[in-house]
């Protein structure tokens, strides 16, 4: 009766999402938590621009483990990390990328989206977007041992606002650890995608 | 739970099962085709400013009779769902009032000139869009948040807001907004 009870409530819950409007304060119209002002960088990334990329191997929301050398072999990979799911700015970078997906073609560049956050939270708050294009990874466990290796995990857990572009050969190309309470600007973005085809 | 509740071992799972229908019904209402008139119309006059840099006068920089603003944002996933009711709206005002005097315009809520382009070309919008990245549209055109579509007519050196479409844009909507148009030409 009760697990019955507690599914009806869940379903009907989830059913309750018009999406109908971004507010000016909540841009994605997502039930959103407000960290407040953050520490702008809390972490010092040892990775440099012409290093080669620390490989990886991570699941993902669509069910499959993403391996970085895998997605390499065909394309040139940029990874966005974001501190978490259900927070302000991560929930309208990551729908501007949905806009963005010509710009990834043309560069033959695939995005990857990491968090800190376990699957269930993902697949969840990616939903609520609307979805993404692009695939996304859970660093959950054990905890931030990606966000680590890319020396972008901050004190309290979470991972920095930040963005790897790396090309076919699996070189560092671009490092943006972000200020995490602003949005990366889409426009620098966009012109590392297409240094990538010089 | 309150003590005599725990006390008496009263069950409450089975409250969560009205509580649900509830919810699905309320839900449900808020999928329903848009009403003729989604928010109250202001019939406020927009006094045309002399300041060639306001938001008012970039906006209604022309003769047109009628004219008619999205407000957008290109990271705004509601804005992403009505993409494409913008371009169908834009056309279907072209073809229903080939000779009419209609003007459409954009205006991107906190969206730089680059940003605007990403979001014209990824969804073919066949209207000019204006960039504001500092956000001096909001205020004067009180604007809530996006989307937001608003229908102007004019009278003299005024322009009036006669109606107002807030939250995403569905097809229903477009065909309220192009009955507004047809009555607000019918009267010019």
């Amino acid at each position: 009766m009760a697990l019955t009870s507690f599914l009806l409530l869940g379903t009907a819950v989830m059913s309750c999402n018009p999406q109908v409007m971004c507010t000016v304060e909540e841009p994605a119209k997502l039930p959103i938590f407000e960290p407040g002002y953050l520490k702008p960088v809390d972490s010092q990334t040892h990775l440099q621009v012409g290093q080669k990329a620390p490989d990886f191997t991570l699941p993902s929301t669509d069910g499959r483990e993403i391996r970085l050398s895998e997605l390499l072999e065909d394309k040139a990979v940029v990874i966005t990390f974001v501190p978490a799911a259900w927070t302000p700015v991560c929930s309208e970078q990551w729908p501007g990328y949905n806009v963005a997906e010509p710009f990834f073609e043309e560069a033959d560049a695939i995005l990857i989206g990491i968090t800190v956050d376990n699957l269930p939270t993902l697949h969840a708050w990616t939903r609520e977007m609307g979805g993404v294009w692009f695939p996304v990874l859970s660093d959950f466990y054990p905890h931030g041992e990606v966000t680590a290796k890319y020396g972008i995990l901050r004190e309290d857990g979470t991972s920095e606002r930040a963005l790897f572009v790396i090309d076919k050969d699996g070189i560092l190309r671009y490092i943006d650890v972000h200020d995490i309470n602003k949005r990366p600007p889409l426009d620098v973005l966009i012109e590392e995608l297409e240094k990538l085809l010089d | 739970m309150p003590p005599i509740i725990r006390k008496l071992r009263i069950p409450t799972g089975w409250l969560a099962i009205p509580a649900s229908l509830f919810l699905v019904t309320a839900c449900t209402t808020t999928e329903q085709p848009a009403s003729r008139q989604p928010a109250p119309v202001a019939h406020h006059s927009v006094m045309e400013s002399s300041d060639p840099d306001s938001p008012f006068a970039k906006v209604f920089d022309g003769e047109a009779a009628v004219v008619v603003l999205t407000f957008y944002d290109l990271y705004c996933v509601a804005c992403q769902q009505s993409a494409e009711n913008f371009t169908i709206l834009s056309n279907r005002i072209g073809e229903s009032f080939p000779d009419a005097p209609i003007q459409v315009k954009g205006v991107g809520i906190g969206d730089t000139a680059f940003e605007l382009s990403v979001f014209q070309r990824r969804y073919n919008l066949p209207y000019p869009s204006i960039p504001d990245p500092e956000k001096t549209f909001e205020e004067p055109f009180q604007i809530k948040g996006t989307p937001t579509v608003l229908v102007f007519t004019r009278k003299d050196t005024d322009c009036i807001e006669i109606y107002r479409h807030e939250g995403r844009l569905r097809s229903s909507d477009v065909e309220n907004l192009l009955e507004t148009i047809r009555e607000a030409v019918s009267a010019q």
